[in-house]
């Protein structure tokens, strides 16, 4: 059996040798396409790229590099093998469909492969994160007080490195809602009927010759035609900005803008001075209008939640509207909504939702 | 580099043993690594540049932008770091250093004695604490006006202001001498300046304008240049709007380059200089009577037309403002004046004005006027309608991209007291309209009235300019020249040996833009660029850097004065936190800018994002839309042709609607062979920038500044191509080379603004030709108190005498 044995030997030597080309092979393949280098061969990995290049886990003080794996393959040998096959699709992409090989396509898919990756990460609780970043590691004082307060709310709350921490190697995808839901509002606007007594504009609506009312203003409706009603709008006035109707004394949110012959029509009661030496009055218009309108207002205060999601909490933790005053909330959301591409028209009802729930208009 | 690659993984057939050969490479993104003397990425007013060595010295440099149109100016780097004018030590006057602080009457008629700079330090430190503390803060004029370079650091007047604010404070300027009226009335009319602000964009007008109308402008010499950095787009626009086949109307008093460049594919006219308002009013009145002005748009827009048209139809004063009479005062016939009131009314028309024609005594009514025609052609906020009163410059009109924008370091230190410093900051205490400067010098205390405002002059007791040359910008440079005695301390900070150097008491040596590194954008409205501005070479001589001057004077104010000034950060560290400050911005935009280090290594620049939103921008859209959400500005929110404001101020030099008012000199008043002198914006130049370079040969006659001449008037006085001129009146006399042809209207001579004054003694006449010798230093009005230099009569004749040789640009002995 000496021909046994040796070819037994020789089939196990083949084996070894085989199963060494095979194992090492694919281990080397592994390693291999886990490199920042073949990533980034492909033609629409050079976006990624580059804007990593920006970032400061590309390069820093220290000198140390975030890799391209170092962010997106966990090194548990489980997850490993499952991201490594789950990245196969991206070949198939790149090649077969060519679903991203221009800047808008990959603008256009942005959103979606940040949200992949933010799902793996909240997964696996940022694990690949937490292979440098380590809390033990951190040190409070070394962290700006805000750091500190917001470690400490995520931790309270369950919250993973990847709920805040989003755009930090690559740029964030910016946040649109789709027109879907204001067409649904608009829906909605056609079921007021006659009897309504009070009613709501949905966008900013005109007066005729008076000027035009904010979305959101409570309208009295005095009488009803078709689509044509005649409303009262009960508001103040601070003397020196008499053009814009205010919704409360002292409280700068705009209801209604007006003509010189709006200015004319209103009744308006006497001035007096607030404690900053601004003077206010009432003061009530009567308007002809005929756009569509609600006759309650839910539906457009759901419709600024949505908004509230889409534009203020894909960067940070809604706030609460009763975070700030009526008259605070302008600005804030001014500049809140310039950092973002909402557009003028909803910034304009997500301000207005804030303020109608501000501070000083709940009582809690 | 790893050979290695997903592409050439796939490609290959060796998959099952993984180990094969893989070949196929995609380079990471490579650093060149730059030659010795490869050339440089700079910037400078008239655009990126890259700019080649050779041995610590320029040898070229040229325009790095694609472009369609030359620009002469991007040559001009190896003669600004290496000319002859360049100064080279701190220099102090002779006169000075014997009796410091003591008025001698000597300024630009001494010696000038070689110190160190801390010898320069301590004089300017000591004079100043004297006169600050006899005298206060307004005592210290650091209003210093002019162009200085590019960059968003090395700003020289910020710097300055900056250092003089921790020192507590000075006397400071309002406006400029480009848009001194414009910018005042415009608010009053429009609700904002129109002149420094973005026009209804190129793509626009090339699509919707059917007649675009230049009246004033000469962009193809105007747009070389941009406050920031140009883009370069300007010129590219106005070489398509040639070959779009619209209909181009040019009124302009000269046949100028533009209009050469536009040749027949423009339509010529020419007014007297200084009548614009009476041919609009003639234009006007000729919409009114064949009724084709819009009545819609007034009563909609406009706030107090019919007071207007009362005075337009002659009803207040007796003259209706026809045609006829609009020919008679701005010799434009009635045929003519009559067709254009035809064309603009019945086509979608643009009315781009320039600046020139409000430089003038009442040149508040200009564009005051102007916007009222175009409030009557009804175009304003139609897509390429209306007027627009900045496409001459900086590139209006180029569409604002999205991406990083610089931003620039500030004229104070940050926070006072509650950033932990104990320094009293204080800006300007006083600040007195740019161009009366020489009545505030004069007229210490003297009262004045602004804008509404009863403003004094300070006494002005130590004067500073760093980055400007206010001998060659200011009207009436005698009377300059008598009022610059009276300060006890005269420092400019400068590059070059100007006449404002060899007229101060102590002169710095400064950095060119070449010499130290800075950051720019291109594009004043469309940001298009951010360029790194490489140093290029080491600073020349003792030359040192504004930054680094003010922050060792700070340090001399008080010990730990320079880490205050310079928020203790380097050059570098500057440039690197407003390089990230636009990074940010970038983001949003998806403009990718690599690390600061990489971007400075590269030394490349980075092209922001085009949005096609703002590519569709229409000045005053939003307020044509909806007047009452979109008002303008103005007290009553509309277009005001009669203003209440103005009314009350009650100025009869600004009546509150526009109105054709006769200058004190102009052709209609000229007698004896008076001619009327215009002092445009030059082809080779930035104003008095680079006057000293080989560009001079290119346009020089008879080696001074040209004097453009009609050939009537230059027959009529047996003047010839090429001869010398002596033009003078009675503020003085220049010396010019005639350049004789039929581009200008008959009646009337161009001196280009910006050469160096080059006074001759004895004979006091200027060798080079500065035209503001000849010019008069009076207001636009109370309003803007704006300079009036476009009103000026003059006399020339052919100068006989032996011609003085030219010293404009040579340093003082010892210098």
């Amino acid at each position: 059996m000496k021909i046994k044995k040796r070819y037994f030997a020789a089939c196990l030597l083949v084996a070894i040798v085989l199963g060494w080309l095979t194992l090492g092979g694919t281990a080397y393949i592994m390693k291999k396409t886990s490199s920042t280098e073949f990533c980034i061969s492909c033609h629409t990995m050079q976006i990624p790229y580059e804007e990593y290049q920006g970032s400061i886990h590309f390069s820093n003080a220290k000198g140390i590099r975030a890799e391209c794996a170092d962010c997106h393959i966990p090194s548990n040998p489980i997850d490993y093998v499952i991201t490594k096959i789950i990245a196969s699709k991206d070949i198939y992409h790149e090649f077969v469909t060519g679903k991203i090989d221009t800047e808008e396509k990959f603008e256009d898919h942005r959103m979606a492969m940040a949200e992949t990756v933010w799902a793996q990460m909240r997964a696996n609780d940022s694990v690949t994160c937490r292979s440098c970043h380590v809390r033990d590691a951190m040190d409070s004082f070394e962290q700006s007080e805000d750091a500190v307060k917001m470690h400490e709310f995520a931790k309270e709350n369950g919250q993973t490195c990847i709920d805040c921490h989003k755009g930090v190697a690559h740029f964030p995808p910016e946040a649109e809602m789709d027109s879907e839901a204001f067409d649904n509002l608009l829906t909605k606007t056609l079921e007021t009927n006659d009897t309504a007594t009070s009613v709501y504009p949905v966008a900013a609506i005109s007066m005729g010759d008076f000027g035009s009312i904010n979305p959101a203003t409570p309208l009295t409706v005095i009488e009803t035609t078709g689509n044509n009603r005649k409303v009262q709008i009960n508001a103040f006035q601070m003397q020196g900005a008499e053009r814009v109707l205010y919704s409360g004394n002292g409280q700068r949110s705009i209801v209604a803008t007006l003509s010189e012959q709006g200015q004319a029509a209103l009744t308006v009661g006497d001035f007096s001075e607030d404690e900053y030496g601004n003077h206010w009055r009432t003061a009530s218009l009567i308007a002809d209008i005929d756009a569509q309108v609600l006759s309650d207002i839910t539906p457009l205060w759901q419709y600024a939640e949505q908004l509230d999601t889409v534009y203020c909490s894909g960067c940070h933790a809604k706030i609460g509207a009763n975070h700030f005053t009526v008259n605070a909330w302008g600005p804030v959301a001014k500049g809140m909504g310039d950092r973002t591409d909402i557009s003028v028209e909803d910034l304009e009802i997500l301000t207005k939702y804030f303020q109608a729930h501000a501070k000083d208009m709940v009582k809690h | 580099m790893n050979e290695f690659s997903r592409r050439g993984f796939l490609k290959s057939a060796a998959l099952t043993t993984g180990a094969a050969a893989i070949t196929s490479v995609t380079p990471l993104p490579a650093f060149a690594a730059k030659g010795k003397d490869s050339p440089i990425l700079t910037a400078g007013r008239w655009g990126a540049m890259q700019v080649t060595t050779k041995d610590g010295r320029i040898v070229s440099s040229k325009g790095a932008l694609a472009k369609t149109v030359p620009n002469s100016l991007q040559t001009t780097a190896a003669d600004q770091v290496h000319t002859q004018a360049r100064v080279k030590y701190p220099m102090v006057r002779k006169g000075f250093l014997a009796t410091p602080g003591k008025p001698d009457g000597k300024r630009g008629n001494d010696e000038f004695v070689r110190v160190s700079w801390d010898k320069a330090y301590q004089l300017i430190h000591e004079q100043q604490s004297r006169i600050r503390n006899d005298h206060g803060p307004e005592a210290i004029f650091a209003g210093s006006y002019g162009w200085r370079s590019s960059g968003v650091l090395h700003k020289a007047q910020t710097l300055l202001q900056r250092y003089m604010s921790m020192a507590g404070g000075y006397s400071g300027h309002l406006g400029d001498y480009s848009t001194g009226a414009a910018q005042v009335i415009m608010p009053h009319v429009m609700g904002s300046i129109e002149v420094y602000e973005q026009q209804t964009t190129h793509p626009v007008i090339l699509e919707h304008s059917d007649v675009v109308v230049m009246w004033g402008i000469n962009p193809l010499n105007t747009l070389k240049i941009a406050w920031s950095s140009s883009d370069e787009s300007g010129l590219e626009f106005f070489h398509k709007l040639k070959k779009s086949g619209k209909t181009i109307i040019a009124i302009d008093p000269m046949k100028s380059e533009t209009v050469e460049f536009f040749g027949d594919k423009a339509l010529w006219v020419a007014p007297h200089p200084g009548t614009d308002v009476a041919m609009m009013l003639g234009i006007a009145h000729t919409l009114v009577s064949k009724k084709q002005h819009d009545v819609d748009f007034l009563s909609k827009y406009t706030s107090g037309y019919d007071k207007f048209e009362a005075y337009l139809l002659g009803t207040t004063d007796g003259v209706a403002k026809t045609a006829a009479w609009a020919e008679s005062i701005c010799g434009v016939s009635v045929q003519q004046l009559e067709a254009l009131a035809n064309i603009f009314s019945q086509n979608r028309t643009m009315l781009m004005g320039g600046w020139g024609m409000q430089r003038q005594q009442y040149g508040e009514q200009k564009h005051w006027m102007m916007a009222t025609l175009a409030a009557m052609l009804g175009q304003i906020g139609l897509e390429g309608g209306g007027f627009g009163l900045s496409y001459h410059y900086s590139n209006g009109g180029n569409p604002t991209r999205d991406g990083g924008v610089l931003s620039a370091i500030s004229s104070t230190i940050g926070g006072g007291s509650s950033a932990g410093n104990d320094w009293a900051v204080s800006g300007a205490v006083n600040s007195l309209p740019v161009a009366r400067i020489v009545e505030a010098l004069e007229s210490p205390n003297k009262k004045y009235q602004h804008n509404g405002h009863e403003l004094s002059f300070p006494d002005i007791k130590m004067i500073w300019w760093a980055g400007g040359g206010n001998f060659t910008h200011h009207q009436d440079v005698n009377r300059l020249i008598k009022a610059w005695q009276k300060p006890e301390l005269v420092v400019i900070s400068e590059s070059y040996w100007t006449a404002a150097a060899k007229h101060a008491d102590i002169v710095l040596p400064i950095t060119t833009s070449f010499e130290r590194n800075d950051l720019t954008m291109t594009g004043d409205y469309s940001n298009q660029h951010l360029v790194p501005m490489k140093q290029v070479v080491e600073p020349q001589f003792e030359s040192r850097n504004d930054f680094d001057v003010f922050a060792d004077m700070a340090e001399l104010i008080k010990p730990g004065g320079r880490d205050v000034f310079t928020d203790g950060k380097s050059e570098m560290d500057w440039l690197k936190g407003f390089y990230d400050q636009a990074k940010k911005g970038a983001v949003k935009a998806r403009v990718r800018m690599p690390k600061f280090g990489s971007f400075w290594n590269k030394n490349e620049l980075i092209e922001m994002k085009v949005n096609k939103k703002n590519n569709q921008f229409v000045r005053h859209a939003s307020f044509r839309q909806d007047p009452i959400m979109n008002p303008l500005g103005t007290p009553s929110g509309k277009i005001e042709i009669y203003s209440k404001t103005i009314e009350g101020y009650g100025y009869a030099d600004c009546p509150a609607h526009p109105t054709w008012l006769a200058p004190t000199e102009w052709v209609g008043n000229a007698k004896d062979g008076e001619l009327q002198l215009m002092t445009s914006h030059a082809a080779h130049r930035l104003h008095s920038q680079l006057n000293y370079a080989k560009l001079r040969e290119q346009y020089a006659i008879a080696n001074r500044e040209p004097i453009t001449i009609h050939p009537a008037d230059a027959a009529a006085r047996g003047i010839k191509n090429g001869d010398l001129i002596r033009a003078f009146n009675q503020r003085g006399e220049v010396l010019v080379g005639a350049l004789v042809a039929n581009i200008i209207k008959q009646g009337s001579v161009c001196i280009h603004e910006g050469a160096w004054l080059d006074l001759d003694k004895p004979l006091g006449i200027c060798k080079n030709g500065n035209p503001n010798v000849l010019t008069s230093d009076i207001p636009t009005s109370q309003l803007a108190n704006g300079c009036a230099a476009n009103s000026s009569l003059v006399k020339i004749e052919k100068y006989t005498g032996v011609a003085p040789s030219l010293t404009a640009f040579t340093p003082p002995n010892n210098a």
